[in-house]
């Protein structure tokens, strides 16, 4: 019988004999590893982290690297080019091609980072929980050592899977297991399953401030690395707060019948 | 600014509103959820009417503004503003727009003539203004 089919025995079971203390985590990778915040992973020696990302950030808005955007674009292979030109003949007239956050699908990696609403950060020595206040999305960048999940269990996601490791004093980010659907590098630059995020956070200015050179590779949808540097500062007197996007409070804003949606 | 009643439908203008529109007068829309192509940034109607509803929500806050046209008939504008976050940075509260106020509105207007735009400013009825364009912090361009 399989793993699930076990579980599903499990609680047919449970609720037959009103047992109330049966634990089922719906998680993919429940039991392959030992929680981030295991006390045991916790308190494992380690060596002392460069820096401490833990604060609240706001990414600076730089004309120079594309603003909220990855500029200079890469040579787009002919599906995602034509996307774009599409977008760019929409833009033109007045709409919106395929704006699916403007719809309430999730940014995903690596638009999510790049967004006007601050960004949370809380590191442990076993992971970097970064939170951004847009859509109160969450990333868990594992750095106790574990590997990204195999390929059969990876379950294929907005902000993927994250894993980090410290090189000198550089926090090296490697992120995988993003969705295709509906997700975008920026507006007309559509994502595929191969994506592979490579983030390098380094601290400047004694902790006021980071940043991220971001390398993208999809070779479904670009040639070679994608590079962008975008950079944080640190927010003394900022929480973030809820943000939830509700799609029948999207659709009443006036520009939402001008988003094409497909 | 000088203000007034205006009403766009289907591309035409009413010969009794006197619609103000202005090219460029106001900062560029920046909604940083969604991009802004909707909206014709390089020009700016004003309309003077009655708050219906206020919403004041993340990631956009939404007013929609009661406004009676050239026949006498009340016409409902939706204009779309960025989140509280930086409304209060501009000295708004979630109370500054409740229904029943008049106020008078400037938008960027949509492209394809809906009733409705991208909220640039609010004049209360007691003539404060409070501004819907953010104060950014750039670098690399003047903002």
């Amino acid at each position: 019988m399989k793993r699930g089919s076990w579980r599903a025995a499990y609680a047919a079971a449970a609720t037959c004999l009103g047992i109330a203390s049966l634990s089922l985590a719906q998680t993919a990778l429940d039991g392959q590893y030992l929680s981030a915040l295991a006390p045991e992973n916790l308190s494992k020696p380690r060596p002392a982290p460069p820096f401490d990302l833990t604060g609240t950030w706001d990414m600076v808005i730089d004309a120079k690297t594309g603003m909220h955007q990855f500029l200079p674009l890469p040579k787009l292979k002919p599906g995602a080019q034509a996307t774009l030109v599409k977008y760019q003949d929409y833009q033109k007239v007045g709409r919106e091609y395929r704006d699916d956050p403007g719809a309430c699908w999730p940014l995903g990696m690596p638009r999510m980072m790049t967004r006007f609403w601050p960004i949370q950060i809380i590191q442990l020595p076993t992971m970097v929980q970064l939170t951004t206040m847009f859509n109160n999305s969450v990333r868990w960048i594992y750095t106790d050592g574990r590997p990204h999940p195999p390929d059969a269990a990876l379950v294929y996601t907005y902000n993927g899977h994250s894993i980090g490791r410290w090189e000198g004093t550089t926090l090296v980010v490697d992120t995988i297991g993003m969705t295709d659907d509906h997700h975008w590098i920026q507006e007309g630059v559509p994502t595929g399953q191969k994506l592979h995020v490579v983030e390098r956070y380094r601290m400047l200015e004694g902790g006021k401030a980071f940043e991220v050179e971001f390398t993208m590779t999809d070779p479904d949808n670009w040639e070679g690395e994608w590079k962008n540097t975008k950079r944080f500062d640190r927010q003394e007197r900022t929480d973030i707060e809820e943000h939830v996007c509700i799609y029948e409070q999207m659709r009443a804003l006036p520009s939402f019948e001008s988003n094409i949606r497909e | 600014m000088e203000s007034a009643k205006g009403s766009l439908r289907q591309g035409r203008i009413f010969g009794a509103l006197a619609i103000l529109v202005f090219a460029a007068g106001f900062a560029t829309p920046a909604l940083a959820h969604h991009s802004a192509a909707a909206f014709d940034a390089s020009k700016t109607v004003v309309y003077s009417g009655t708050v219906k509803q206020f919403l004041w929500t993340n990631p956009h806050s939404l007013l929609v503004l009661s406004v009676r046209n050239s026949d006498g008939v009340v016409e409902d504008y939706s204009f779309e503003a960025n989140g509280p976050g930086y409304l209060v940075r501009n000295g708004w509260v979630r109370e500054s727009l409740k229904p029943g106020d008049k106020v008078t509105v400037v938008s960027n207007p949509l492209f394809d003539g809906r009733r409705g735009g991208n909220l640039v400013e609010v004049t209360l009825a007691d003539g404060r203004k409070l501004s819907a364009t953010p104060q950014l912090k750039v670098e690399g361009e003047k903002q």
